[in-house]
C-alpha cells in the first residue's frame, strides 16, 4: 500500500512537471513570435542612420492610476507600452505596402479582407491623396506621375467602407501616437523606406492640386514605443528604432497616419 | 509536382505574354478564377467558357482556391505553368490557341448602327439597373458633380477625336484613364471600347490603320502603362489589334451587320462583366458609334 500510494505521487509530480514545462515553452513561443528582428540593412540610401535594439519586447508597462480624470482630460501616457497580440504578413505587390499593412491592422480589429480585393478598390489618380498612383506592380521607389502609392485619405476612407472607424490625419503629435498606442490601437503610418529618409517634393496633379511626394514611400504600423524608440511592424516583422529616427523619416510626408478614430 | 492539371484552351494575349523560362507571380483570387501576372502582362486562369484573348480556361472545379495564394511565384516552361512551391503544373502543351477571327464586311449604313446601338443600351437599361458610365447614354440628364465631370471630360475628347486634334485627344485621355477603381476603372473600360469600335470598323472595312488612329492608340497605351493598372493597360494595348472578349466583339458586330441573335444572353454576360466594366466598354463602344456618324455626317 505504501508503496503504491508512492507510486502515485511519483506519476502525480511528473505530470504536474510536464504540464508547467508545456505551459513555459507555450508562453515562450508568444513573447519570441512578437520579437523586434535585427535591422534590415537599407540599401537604397546612402544616409542610413538606423540603429536598433535587437531586444525582446519589454514587458508591457502597466499605466500608473491616475488621478480620478475629468471628462476633458487625455489619458496620461505611460513610459513604455507595446501591443503584444498584433501579426502581419510580407506584402504581395512591389507597391502594395498600404493595402498590405491595412489587411493587418484591419485584422487585429476583428475586420477580415483580402490585399487583392482591398488594392483593387481603391480609386486610381495622380494626385496619391485622392487615389492610387499608377500599378501596384511596378517598381519601388518612383514619384507621381509614376507609379507610387496611395497616402492616408483614400486608405481610411476605404477603410471606414469595411466598417473600421478610421481617421486620416496629419501633422500628428509624437505623444498622440503614445497616447493611441497605450490604448492598445496600432498606427498605420507613411514614412520613408525603412525609417530613413528621402527628399520630398510639391507635386501638382493634371487639376492643378497640390500634394508632398517622396521617393520610396513606405507604410508601415506602429505597435508600441518606450522612452528611447518606437517600435514597427513591416512585413510581418518587428523593429525598434531610435525615437528621432522615426520622426525624420515620418515627417518627410508631413507625419501623416490612420488612427482607430473610436 | 504533386498535382497537375490539364488546361483546355488558352487566348492570344495570354499565349504571346508566355516565354520559355519566364517568372511571374498570382496577383490575386477572385470568385471566378486567378489572376497571374509575367512582367507587364497580366493572363486570367478560369473555368469560364467565354472566349477571350487573356485567359487559360480550366475544367471546371479543378483548381482550389486553397491550392494557390496570392504571391505565388510561377514559372512558364517547355509548355507548362509551374508552381513548385504548391507543387502544382498546368499543362498548356497542344491546347487550342483563342483568336479573335476578323470581321465580316459591315453592311449597314451609319443610321442603322446608330439605332441598333440605341435598342442595345435601351434594352440593357430596360432589363437592368443603371450602373458605371451608363448614365452617358441619357445626354440631358440632370448629372451629380462626378457625372457632370466624367461627361465634360468625354465630351472633350471626342471633339478633340472628331477634329483629329492628336495632342487635343491625349491630353483629354489624361483625365480618363485610370478614372474610376478596380482592375480596369471605368475610364479606362470606356476608351478600350472607343479605340475598339474604330479597330474593328477598320478591320471590317478591309482598311489600314490610318496614321491619326495608330498614333493615338499607342499614346494611350503609353499613358495607361504609366497611369492606370497593368490589367487595363493590357485590354488597351490588345484592343489596337482588334484582340478583344468575344463578347464585345459581338456587339460591334451586330452594329454593322445587326447580326446578334440572341440579344438577352449577350446583354445579360456583359452587365455582370466585371464590376461595371462590361457596362463602361459598351458605352464606349456606343460613344465612338455615334461620334462616327456624327463625323461623316459633318464632312
Amino acid at each position: 500500500m505504501e508503496f503504491s500510494i508512492k507510486k502515485w505521487t511519483l506519476i502525480l509530480s511528473t505530470a504536474i512537471c510536464v504540464f508547467a514545462l508545456i505551459i513555459v515553452v507555450l508562453l515562450r513561443s508568444q513573447s519570441l513570435q512578437n520579437a523586434p528582428q535585427a535591422t534590415p540593412t537599407a540599401v537604397f540610401s546612402p544616409t542610413v542612420v538606423f540603429t536598433n535594439t535587437a531586444t525582446y519586447p519589454p514587458s508591457t508597462a502597466t499605466p500608473e492610476p491616475s488621478d480620478t480624470p475629468t471628462p476633458t482630460s487625455l489619458p496620461e501616457i505611460p513610459d513604455s507600452y507595446y501591443i503584444e497580440s498584433i501579426t502581419g504578413h510580407r506584402q504581395v505587390y512591389s507597391l502594395g505596402c498600404e493595402a498590405s499593412a491595412s489587411v493587418d491592422w484591419a485584422r487585429f480589429f476583428g475586420t477580415n479582407f483580402y490585399e487583392f480585393d482591398f488594392q483593387n478598390a481603391l480609386p486610381l489618380s495622380d494626385n496619391p491623396d485622392y487615389g492610387f498612383v499608377g500599378d501596384v506592380n511596378s517598381e519601388w521607389g518612383q514619384i507621381p506621375p509614376y507609379a507610387y502609392g496611395v497616402h492616408a485619405g483614400p486608405v481610411a476612407d476605404l477603410l471606414q467602407k469595411y466598417g473600421l472607424p478610421a481617421k486620416a490625419v496629419t501633422n500628428f503629435a509624437l505623444d498622440d501616437v503614445k497616447r493611441e498606442l497605450a490604448q492598445d490601437d496600432p498606427i498605420i503610418v507613411w514614412v520613408i523606406g525603412n525609417m530613413v529618409w528621402s527628399q520630398p517634393t510639391q507635386y501638382t496633379d493634371k487639376q492643378g492640386r497640390t500634394t508632398t511626394v517622396a521617393p520610396y514611400e513606405h507604410v508601415v504600423i506602429l505597435t508600441g514605443y518606450n522612452k528611447d524608440s518606437i517600435r514597427y511592424m513591416t512585413n510581418g516583422r518587428f523593429y525598434d528604432t531610435p525615437t528621432d529616427v522615426f520622426l525624420t523619416s515620418w515627417g518627410v510626408l508631413g507625419k501623416m497616419a490612420v488612427i482607430y478614430d473610436k | 509536382m504533386r498535382s497537375s492539371i490539364q488546361a483546355l484552351s488558352i487566348g492570344i494575349y495570354a499565349r504571346e505574354s508566355l516565354t520559355n523560362g519566364s517568372e511571374g507571380k498570382v496577383m490575386g483570387l477572385t470568385s471566378k478564377g486567378v489572376f497571374l501576372l509575367f512582367g507587364q502582362r497580366s493572363i486570367f486562369i478560369t473555368y469560364s467558357d467565354h472566349d477571350s484573348p487573356f485567359t487559360i480556361v480550366l475544367p471546371p472545379e479543378s483548381l482550389s482556391s486553397t491550392e494557390i495564394a496570392a504571391g505565388d511565384v510561377i514559372y512558364y516552361s517547355q509548355n507548362d505553368l509551374l508552381i513548385p512551391s504548391r507543387e502544382l503544373a498546368l499543362h498548356l502543351q497542344d491546347i487550342p490557341v483563342w483568336e479573335p477571327s476578323l470581321p465580316l464586311p459591315s453592311i449597314n449604313s451609319g443610321a442603322e448602327r446608330i439605332r441598333n446601338s440605341r435598342q442595345l443600351v435601351d434594352h440593357l437599361f430596360t432589363a437592368y439597373p443603371e450602373k458605371g458610365w451608363g448614365f452617358l447614354h441619357h445626354p440631358d440628364q440632370q448629372d451629380g458633380p462626378d457625372q457632370q465631370q466624367i461627361r465634360q471630360f468625354t465630351r472633350v475628347f471626342t471633339r478633340a477625336f472628331q477634329e483629329r486634334d492628336l495632342p487635343a485627344c491625349l491630353e483629354a485621355a489624361d483625365h480618363i484613364i485610370g478614372l474610376g477603381s478596380g482592375l480596369t476603372p471605368s475610364g479606362d473600360d470606356w476608351l478600350t471600347g472607343y479605340l475598339l469600335f474604330h479597330i474593328r470598323q477598320i478591320q471590317a472595312n478591309n482598311q489600314r490603320p490610318n496614321d491619326f488612329i495608330n498614333e493615338l492608340g499607342e499614346g494611350l497605351v503609353r499613358k495607361a502603362y504609366q497611369k492606370t493598372t497593368w490589367v487595363s493597360a493590357n485590354r488597351m494595348e490588345a484592343s489596337l489589334k482588334g484582340w478583344s472578349e468575344a463578347l464585345f466583339l459581338d456587339i460591334i458586330d451586330h452594329l454593322f451587320r445587326s447580326s446578334l441573335v440572341d440579344l438577352s444572353t449577350h446583354l445579360s454576360v456583359l452587365y455582370n462583366y466585371g464590376h461595371s466594366s462590361g457596362v463602361d466598354t459598351l458605352m464606349g463602344i456606343v460613344t465612338a458609334c455615334n461620334v462616327e456618324l456624327q463625323s461623316n455626317n459633318k464632312s
